[in-house]
């Protein structure tokens, strides 16, 4: 956590006040005053928060026209739409829902007509809201005024106010109580009913960027891992809170367990929500652990389902053709819409898709209030891991480049055999980008499939022709592929294809040096003997060849299987070329080093 | 093909894997040494001198000894410099000998095009028709100049077996079809190559039509003529010059159909009027 700007903060809230709540001097991390807090705490609440029980989604439409629209997602049907320039996320409240309207005036809306039921203009830039209930909990200011407003919901009638010097952020709300967190140092405890500061949590490991209430919970904590507000958050250290992280990959996952709460972007509909972690989590004993044991990651068009303990990819989840342009974990079902207005829901343990509507128009956002759904659809069986990882990689959109390389990189560890296909159609693709293609070559060679042999075979059985406008590809990397399954059991007959191959590259001259190394490499590796004769050839006629002065490559790679793996007759065939002086200079050097370095024992075995 | 079956390059390597005194640099000879010229050659095709090695190559190609040529096949299974191993698969050229087989195919894989293209034309100096897949698979190289040397084989050899690959070569532009299809051509072969006008280079083919044209072969004059024509169809100047070329290579008399429309077409063409 950054020192300055908090010293700067406290600073100011040292000099100018403000509230009780938000004050330098209050008796922060008490254990009974938290344990008093909860105490006044309502019932957890098992569904969604609107009055009706149904569960819902709020819809903000840009095109045809900006609109807002509310959907019920049991019925799938539209509650009503009404126009609307929506301009924060929506917050839903028993018997109201509010949001702003062209950054400057506050809404709220009866949630069963969508008829306007207030609109108040905002004396300072708005910073997020949260609603409980009947009540409407809303953050405004800047500098060096801060102010976190209660009103009631259906009239906008103002109930307290709470200025602070120093930033608030977002608020949450639950069962009677705000949580505000304050300079990113502290959460603030209040009473929703008068305002009145109940306690803090002062975040000593860390700092505090977010707070998230569900039905049951209130959660906090900033990008490196959550807390439960239980009493052991009193603490504000980690080992001492109920407190978890999950292990992601961190190529592409921007982890944060929340929303921010000091950054007024996230408080609106943005790339900040196609890009989020989404999880829920429970207390075991002293440890919190994420419910089923999985986070999931939304990117964009793309879900993915880790384990949370060990960073394993458990699914994943591609969304055809339009980006998702927000999602939620609603305990049963991860819920999602995309920009062209389909809805859906997936299984957080299997990827499954679980549910899917639709609704008209361009979406912009979503704001589901829908705890505890569990669609009651026929799910579709989730695909394969493997055929969604390799849809992902292949995926003609060219923003994704850090999603496709978790994807091959992710291909590179699933069983099925197809994998290997998917990955050389990858490989040989003119149209994969160079980072993508490396990652590819990479989990090609990592798997070490001997399965796959007879797919890396086929791949590398076609031979150049001019005529036939056969040019092989990749020669060099499946060639690699092979020589990976040098210690493992082959199938002889597959193992004989995979070296009659690889001779037919050794011998076409169209092989390129880089690739030809590669083929010479693989078939020392799996030649199992058939590879001395066309490599004793290959030196021999190379060995006087300029081409292999600077670099002797592919020579050298072939003198180092003969000395190694051939007998006594290689090793002489060697020596010869080391002292000839028709050899080129560096390839002498290079057989002379090449039998220095290996020693024969008696009988011809090497060491 | 199968590198233990290369019969010369087996015999070096025998000699190679079995002589710990050769392998060891050490001046023991697997052969008696020829003496004279042939023996200064041998010497010479396997020194460091590259073109003393150039020129001693070339020599043994014009020495018909047994040692000669064995001097040869051992050098190119040892291997040479690129520049060495062209000059002594001319001389396996020379000495059109099928012993020389299994050399000339091994060396018709190598990576240089020059050295391949040697080997392809040495291969079509061979009459044994066991050269003839390895000629044909020339036709199918990624280098020019190798399919230059197979185009030219299956001319020389009148390898029917080529005309496709050729058919489709012209297609493609290859510059070395034009001689050699003119070379295979007869009347129905130069109707396929007629009808490629409008695929292949017409340039190309124009000099294709030309060739089979200055065939005194190629009869009869309805044929001739049914090129002629082809020509007339031909837009590229190369038409007019083929036309040109044809007309004054052919007396007046007796006189032949097919001259008197090529003159026509000389007029037409040079009227500024193509058909």
């Amino acid at each position: 956590m950054s020192r300055r700007p908090l010293a700067l903060a406290l600073a100011l809230a040292a000099a100018c006040g403000g509230s009780e709540a938000f004050k330098l001097t209050a008796d922060d991390n008490s254990p009974d005053r938290l344990e008093a807090a909860f105490a006044r705490m309502g019932a957890p609440r098992t569904g969604p928060m609107n009055a009706s029980g149904r569960p819902m989604a709020y819809l903000v439409a840009r095109a045809p026209r900006p609109e807002l629209v509310a959907f019920d997602l049991a019925d799938k049907k539209e509650r009503w739409r009404v126009p609307a320039r929506v301009t924060s996320k929506v917050v839903v409240g028993a018997d109201f829902i509010a949001y702003t309207e062209a950054d400057k005036d506050l809404v709220a809306r009866d949630p069963a007509s969508g008829a306007v039921l207030w609109q108040s203009g905002l004396s300072a830039r708005f910073i997020g809201a949260a609603a409980d209930g009947e009540r409407l909990f809303y953050t405004t200011g800047g500098g060096s005024r801060w102010v976190l407003t209660a009103a009631t919901g259906r009239t906008g009638k103002e109930l307290w106010t709470a200025d602070s010097p120093g930033a608030l952020g977002a608020p949450a709300a639950r069962g009677g109580l705000v949580f505000s967190p304050f300079v990113k140092q502290w959460l603030a405890v209040l009473d929703a009913r008068t305002g009145d500061a109940l306690t803090r949590v002062r975040g000593i490991d860390e700092e505090i960027t977010f707070v998230r209430a569900t039905g049951s919970n209130v959660f906090f904590g900033s990008r490196a891992g959550v807390f439960l507000l239980d009493r052991r958050a009193a603490s504000g250290k980690r080992a001492q809170s109920t407190y978890g992280n999950a292990t992601l990959p961190r190529e592409f996952v921007r982890i944060h367990y929340g929303f921010d709460a000091f950054d007024p972007v996230q408080a609106t509909y943005s790339a900040y929500d196609r890009n989020r972690i989404l999880w829920n989590a429970h207390r075991e004993g002293r440890a919190l652990r994420f419910d089923g044991g999985r986070v999931v990651v939304h990117t964009y068009r793309f879900f993915f389902g880790f384990d949370a303990a060990t960073g394993g990819l458990a699914w994943a989840y591609s969304h055809p053709r339009n980006d998702v342009i927000g999602s939620a974990h609603l305990g049963s079902a991860i819920a999602f819409c995309s920009s062209a207005g389909q809805l859906g829901a997936i299984d957080p343990a299997t990827g499954a898709r679980i549910y899917q509507a639709k609704v008209q128009g361009q979406i912009a956002g979503v704001t589901f209030d829908a705890d505890g759904w569990a669609p009651v659809e026929k799910p579709e069986p989730p695909q394969p891991t493997a055929t969604v990882l390799a849809a992902i990689a292949r995926d003609p959109d060219a923003r994704f480049e850090d999603v496709k390389k978790f994807a091959v990189a992710a291909l590179a560890h699933q069983g099925s055999h197809q994998v290997t296909g998917d990955l050389i159609v990858i490989i040989q693709s003119e149209s994969t980008p160079p980072a993508l293609y490396e990652a590819a070559v990479e989990s090609l060679v990592a798997r070490r499939d001997p399965e796959s042999l007879p797919v890396l075979v086929a791949a590398l059985d076609m031979q150049p022709d001019f005529l036939k406008g056969a040019q092989p590809r990749s020669v060099g990397v499946l060639a690699r592929a092979i020589g990976s399954l040098g210690k493992a059991e082959l199938d002889p007959a597959q193992r004989g294809r995979a070296v009659d191959a690889l001779i037919g590259h050794l011998r076409a001259p169209e092989t390129s040096a880089a690739d030809l190394e590669g083929v010479v490499s693989a078939l020392g590796a799996i030649g199992a003997g058939a590879e001395i004769a066309p490599l004793r050839r290959f030196v021999l006629m190379y060995r006087a060849d300029p081409t292999f002065s600077n670099q002797v490559g592919a020579v050298g790679a072939a003198i180092d299987v003969l000395v190694t793996r051939g007998g006594p007759a290689e090793r002489e065939l060697v020596s010869y070329v080391s002292e000839d002086p028709r050899s080129q200079g560096s390839v002498r050097d290079y057989a002379s080093r090449a039998l220095l370095q290996t020693t024969t024992r008696p009988g011809g075995k090497k060491h | 093909m199968s590198y233990r079956s290369v019969r010369s390059l087996s015999l070096v390597l025998a000699l190679v894997v079995s002589t710990t005194a050769f392998a060891q640099g050490k001046k023991k000879p697997a052969r008696p040494q020829p003496a004279g010229q042939v023996g200064e050659a041998q010497k010479a095709l396997v020194g460091a001198d590259l073109d003393a090695a150039t020129r001693a190559a070339a020599l043994l190609g014009k020495d018909r000894s047994q040692a000669g040529l064995d001097a040869l096949l051992d050098a190119l299974a040892l291997g040479l410099h690129p520049q060495v191993a062209v000059a002594a698969l001319d001389a396996l050229a020379a000495r059109k000998k099928p012993a020389a087989l299994d050399t000339l195919v091994a060396y018709s894989e190598h990576r240089n095009p020059k050295v391949r293209a040697g080997a392809v034309s040495a291969l079509a100096a061979i009459d044994d028709r066991r050269t003839e897949k390895h000629i044909l698979a020339a036709l199918h190289d990624g280098h020019v100049s190798v399919r230059a040397a197979g185009a030219a084989a299956v001319a020389a050899r009148k390898l029917k077996a080529g005309i496709d690959p050729l058919m489709l070569l012209l297609v493609k532009g290859d510059e070395a079809t034009a001689p050699a299809l003119a070379a295979l051509a007869d009347p129905e072969l130069a109707k396929n190559v007629a009808e490629t006008i409008g695929k292949a280079p017409d340039a190309l083919v124009a000099r294709c039509l030309g060739g089979i044209l200055a065939r005194p072969d190629f009869k009869p004059d309805s044929a001739r003529v049914e090129v002629v024509r082809a020509l007339g169809r031909i837009e590229a100047q190369e038409a007019l010059e083929q036309l040109t070329t044809y007309v004054s290579s052919v007396p007046k008399n007796p006189p032949r159909q097919s001259r008197k429309e090529a003159e026509q077409l000389i007029q037409l063409k040079l009227g500024g009027g193509g058909k």
